[in-house]
């Protein structure tokens, strides 16, 4: 589960800056980590077990990961970075296999990808780490728990693809496979009492090698203004279909 | 900032709650008429409506800072209810503290879960503000109360399963505090009957005339002890208050960021009005009220949870947290020029409400007055 800026909040960048200005942004549960904790969740009610949040980041995700409890993990591991180490996805998701790796697993979920980088490897890449097959992009998941497969629906473009896996398996959630729960008071009042393990990064022993660093950050260029027609609707018109064709050129 | 890590995930979940049934979803409910159902039910799922109530009867055992922030929280997001301040804010707040143990079991779970709603009776159109000379009287007969006389301006008795109403079970003498008493009445009861009284009030709530002819209720209806009413009223009313000033804080946040936006946008004589010192210091002076009135507030709150006699602050937030909000609503109003009127703009909606507060739960000359007398220690106000 990653901690996200709310896609509300307004971004900022300092001059030559790599990393985007953090101070005064809204953090939020990444959307499509909370399908996966939904889909954890709902599995958990049906055939019991455990649902262990695992998160990486400063200590700010923390808020996060008590959100994550609040709505009904039982626990979490939470990966404490520090702003000096560069990471980049292979490394995040190296941790994040070395910390299943530790707690066991039948089933790895995750996000289809974070709204903030939008890379969509993470989940990819933790199967990788760990020998595991992956599906992504998963609207619909069901467990055989007797034969231990997964029958998973992937969305593509105008179809639906219908897969099968052995379990354990990386799963990667996309909008649709489920509506998240609100976490509830008592839940909230739960979560306090839940267990959360803090690894530090350093501990891990990864060497902070990253395979892809940030060159430089720049915000998209500010859209030129929109041209407004007014006037006669027929000279508006004629004008319209001008512009269309000599300065769009799309007709 | 001074929030607690549960205090924070309660607003977070108000906010997410408010996303899904936003200010457009409760507008299109109360200009039809209709209780906003689905938000109701979200609340009471997500535990909020026995957020004061005590863990043994089912509750979170939070107290009305916490009631107070999601009051805020939700009229920050144009979604008040005065159902949740006449029910969770006030009516379980007495029952929580002066009912005995055996109408706790039987109510309080229940109400946690929202299956059992509230609403309150004290108002009478002869009596006023001057809650000592209502007229409903409850009289015992064996093991019954009788209850008669009739209530105004109840909000939301058409949605609640229960009236909390305060009758008289001795007559009025001006020497005794003594003589007012409390009764839970279930509103299914033979002899209640419920009259609409049509309001110019944008809300998700009805208000109605409650008369009681001759109700039976059960000894066990009566809370507490028979004629201590007016002792067990005050550990309602101020969380009433408390809970009301937390709503129009809310509102007057709602107000200003829609007016801020507004203004930012706005091109009038080539700047935005935004810029200009006639429209920015006095939407910075509405903000700088509100804000001073919910920190008053949280204090407010914080006496109450503390068991501190919360008198005072609740009716200096009340006062402040209302004249900051009907400020705040004017410059809404004045910076959105002609369209303030519109409705599609919706406005005037919420002035409506916020200019309620002003006149109830209590008038704003009692509230100065309690402030003149309790607070200052001048003689009692005329």
């Amino acid at each position: 589960m990653k901690q996200v800026p709310d896609t509300a909040t307004l971004i900022r960048l300092q001059p030559g800056a790599k990393q985007i200005e953090t101070q005064g942004i809204k953090w939020v549960i990444n959307p499509y980590d909370e399908f996966a904790l939904e889909e954890g969740l709902r599995l958990k009610e049906r055939w019991g077990g455990e649902v262990v949040l695992v998160a990486l980041g400063p200590a700010r995700v923390e808020e996060a990961i008590r959100q994550g409890l609040a709505m009904g993990a039982d626990r979490a591991v939470h990966v404490l970075t520090n702003d000096a180490v560069e990471l980049d996805v292979w490394l995040v998701a190296q941790a994040l296999a070395r910390v299943c790796r530790e707690e066991g697993y039948d089933l790895i979920l995750t996000g289809k990808q974070a709204v903030d980088d939008d890379q969509a490897q993470v989940g990819p890449l933790v199967a990788v780490a760990l020998g595991l097959p992956q599906v992504t992009v998963v609207v619909q998941l069901a467990i055989d728990a007797e034969s231990r497969r997964l029958r998973a629906e992937r969305e593509l473009e105008g179809a639906i693809e219908v897969v099968e896996a052995p379990l354990p398996a990386v799963v990667t959630a996309q909008r649709g496979l489920n509506e998240p729960r609100y976490p509830t008071l008592p839940n909230i009042m739960k979560a306090k009492r839940k267990e959360v393990r803090t690894v530090a990064w350093e501990s891990l022993g990864l060497e902070a090698a990253p395979l892809v660093r940030i060159e430089s950050l720049s915000l998209p260029p500010a859209r030129p203004a929109a041209k407004i027609l007014t006037g006669d609707p027929e000279e508006a018109a004629r004008e319209l279909a001008r512009l269309l064709r000599e300065e769009a050129h799309v007709i | 900032m001074w929030l607690t890590e549960e205090q924070s995930a309660i607003l977070a979940l108000i906010d997410q709650i408010a996303a899904r049934y936003p200010r457009r979803y409760w507008l299109q409910k109360a200009r039809a008429g209709e209780f906003p159902e689905e938000l109701w039910q979200a609340l009471a799922q997500a535990g909020i409506l026995g957020l004061a109530i005590p863990e043994q009867y089912g509750g979170s055992g939070l107290g009305l800072q916490e009631m107070a922030l999601v009051q805020e929280r939700l009229a920050e997001h144009g979604i008040p209810l005065l159902l949740l301040v006449v029910g969770p804010g006030l009516s379980l707040m007495i029952l929580a503290k002066h009912a005995s143990e055996s109408m706790k079991a039987q109510v309080l779970p229940a109400a946690s879960r929202g299956e059992r709603v509230f609403c309150f009776g004290i108002t009478e159109a002869a009596a006023g503000s001057n809650t000592w000379r209502i007229a409903t009287t409850a009289e015992r007969q064996g093991r019954e109360w009788v209850i008669t006389g009739t209530k105004h301006f109840i909000s939301g008795a058409d949605r609640a399963d229960d009236l909390l109403v305060v009758a008289r079970t001795r007559p009025y003498a001006a020497d005794s505090r003594e003589g007012l008493s409390l009764f839970v009445v279930n509103l299914k009861s033979p002899g209640v009957r419920l009259t609409w009284e049509p309001m110019h009030l944008t809300a998700a709530e009805h208000q109605f005339q409650v008369t009681l002819d001759h109700v039976r209720v059960p000894d066990e209806a009566l809370v507490g002890e028979e004629g201590a009413g007016a002792r067990y009223l005050f550990d309602g009313l101020n969380p009433e208050r408390i809970n009301v000033a937390a709503l129009a804080v809310g509102l007057g946040r709602h107000l200003l960021n829609r007016a801020v936006s507004y203004a930012k946008e706005r091109v009038v004589f080539d700047a935005p009005i935004g810029a200009r010192q006639g429209i920015q210091h006095p939407l910075a002076e509405a903000k700088i009220h509100v804000e001073l009135a919910a920190a008053m507030n949280r204090y407010a709150a914080m006496a109450y949870d503390q068991q501190e006699d919360a008198g005072a602050w609740a009716n200096m937030a009340k006062v402040g947290a209302v004249d900051a909000a009907l400020e705040a609503a004017d410059i809404a109003i004045q910076v959105h020029g002609g369209n303030a009127f519109s409705e599609a703009y919706d406005l005037l909606s919420l002035w409506e409400l916020v200019r309620l507060f002003k006149t109830a739960p209590v008038a704003r000359e009692l509230a100065l007055n309690y402030v003149g007398e309790h607070v200052l220690g001048l003689p009692k106000a005329l």
